[in-house]
């Protein structure tokens, strides 16, 4: 606590971090400024005021003086909130225009793929079939992480639209799991997937519920233990349907807990496995979860694993 | 044979959706512009429109807005077909009268055909 109080108090740290810029253009240095040049002239007026109490125009030339630097430095101030919002403003749009240039040739990337999806399954040899998998989950990778950073943008901007429908989460997970081959194969593990009885389609986003899936996956095999096995396991509670990822890996510690679902969180303990990713998948996932009624936990111990899980309402 | 307006600028995605769209026994009219896609809309009287909404000339929204006030053209359903997915982008797409919309990159190919087949029918 009195760490982070004194975090605070460096304003020169506070100036690069927060706003990125030097302390004669941030905000809350110069606030401080305006405050210190005040006070300043404020006993410096008692004190001129006391010895030449018989001349009124000191005193008033020197509450003129005071009122003038004010005014220079509160206009410094309103500039550089206006650079710093323009600056922000620059960046939402250069990301939303370089994301859309990239989805475009994604797109065509993607649909030429499934197109020679069924030609390669039947005639290709071993070879050409493995390379259309690594193709696939590549594509399917570039236009996830594309579409995160707009998403993340969205976000921001308070523009995401969610598009909800009848989503099967059982198939789904299948998908995904078969897409991962490769990628369990690297580590020698493997994924089981149990669902307890008939389980009902969700209301969801699909496209976005896949990508909550995909990011808990990912991570389950990122941060799981080589030669380890991942369970998932999808049930039905009354009107809902509950899914839950159980992975032995690297696990969270405790004293990040809180800072989990936060955007370009990191654990302190994941670089000694990998640094993969874009850090913002959790800050997503809970968006996502949230945005469609449902909710979404996890229980971590460093060391041993953890356990994500997520419920969404079933469609009727 | 059922018809289907195809206005999409970037040829190589028009190419791609056009094939698998005849050979799922469509018939598929395309147009790389607004304007033209438009004029296409006006003459065919297609039985579905799939318009992307970033056109040159012309663009989607203005093109989908048209189709809906002309009462000869108003019936068609119309299924947008875009990268852009935003809030207010949605809520015009929606307002104006739009049957679905479908963001290109999150489909396949196989994906989009079936869409368009529920909501057109074999």
């Amino acid at each position: 606590m009195l760490r982070n109080f004194l975090r605070e108090l460096n304003i020169v740290r506070g100036c690069k971090e927060d706003f990125n810029v030097s302390v004669w253009k941030c905000p809350t240095f110069l606030f401080v400024l305006m405050g210190v040049a005040v006070m300043v002239s404020t006993l410096a007026a008692y004190f001129v005021g006391g010895r030449f109490n018989q001349d009124p125009q000191i005193s008033a030339l020197l509450a003129l003086g005071t009122a003038g630097v004010v005014l220079i430095i509160g206009h410094i101030v309103i500039k550089s909130f206006t650079k710093i919002v323009e600056a922000n403003r620059l960046k939402s749009q250069f990301l939303d225009i370089i994301s859309h240039q990239l989805l475009t040739p994604l797109t065509a990337l993607k649909w030429s793929v499934s197109n020679i999806g069924d030609n390669v399954d039947t005639q290709g040899s071993e070879k050409q079939r493995e390379a259309y998998v690594i193709i696939k989950e590549s594509t399917n990778k570039m236009v996830n992480i594309v579409n995160t950073l707009l998403d993340i943008a969205r976000i921001e901007a308070g523009r995401v639209a969610m598009n909800f429908g009848r989503y099967d989460m059982g198939e789904s997970i299948k998908k995904i799991i078969a897409l991962r081959v490769h990628d369990l194969e690297a580590k020698q593990s493997t994924i089981e997937f149990h669902e307890d009885g008939v389980i009902a389609p969700v209301v969801a986003d699909s496209f976005r519920t896949k990508l909550v899936i995909e990011n808990l996956v990912d991570n389950a095999i990122k941060y799981s233990r080589d030669h380890s096995t991942i369970i998932i396991t999808l049930r039905q509670e009354e009107d809902h349907v509950l899914f839950e990822i159980k992975d032995k890996g690297v696990g969270i510690p405790a004293h990040e807990h809180k800072n989990i679902f936060q955007k370009f969180f990191r654990a302190t303990n994941e670089f000694s496995y990998q640094t993969k990713g874009l850090g913002v998948g959790l800050y997503l996932v809970k968006f996502i979860i949230e945005a469609s009624g449902g909710e979404i936990g996890f229980e971590s111990q460093e060391g041993i694993g953890s356990r994500f899980w997520f419920s969404l309402p079933v469609y009727k | 044979m059922k018809k289907i307006v195809f206005i999409e600028d970037e040829t190589t995605l028009q190419k791609m959706l056009s094939v698998a769209l005849e050979e799922a026994g469509y018939s598929v009219i395309t147009a790389a512009d607004g304007e033209t896609g438009l004029a296409a809309v006006r003459s065919e009287i297609p039985d579905l429109v799939l318009l992307d909404l970033i056109l040159p000339k012309m663009d989607g929204f203005t093109v989908l807005n048209e189709i809906k006030k002309d009462e000869t053209t108003t019936g068609i359903p119309v299924i947008v077909l875009t990268n852009l997915e935003s809030a207010e982008d949605v809520g015009k797409v929606v307002a104006l009268g739009a049957t679905t919309y479908l963001v290109k990159a999150n489909y396949d190919l196989p994906d989009i055909v079936e869409k368009i087949k529920e909501i057109l029918g074999v």
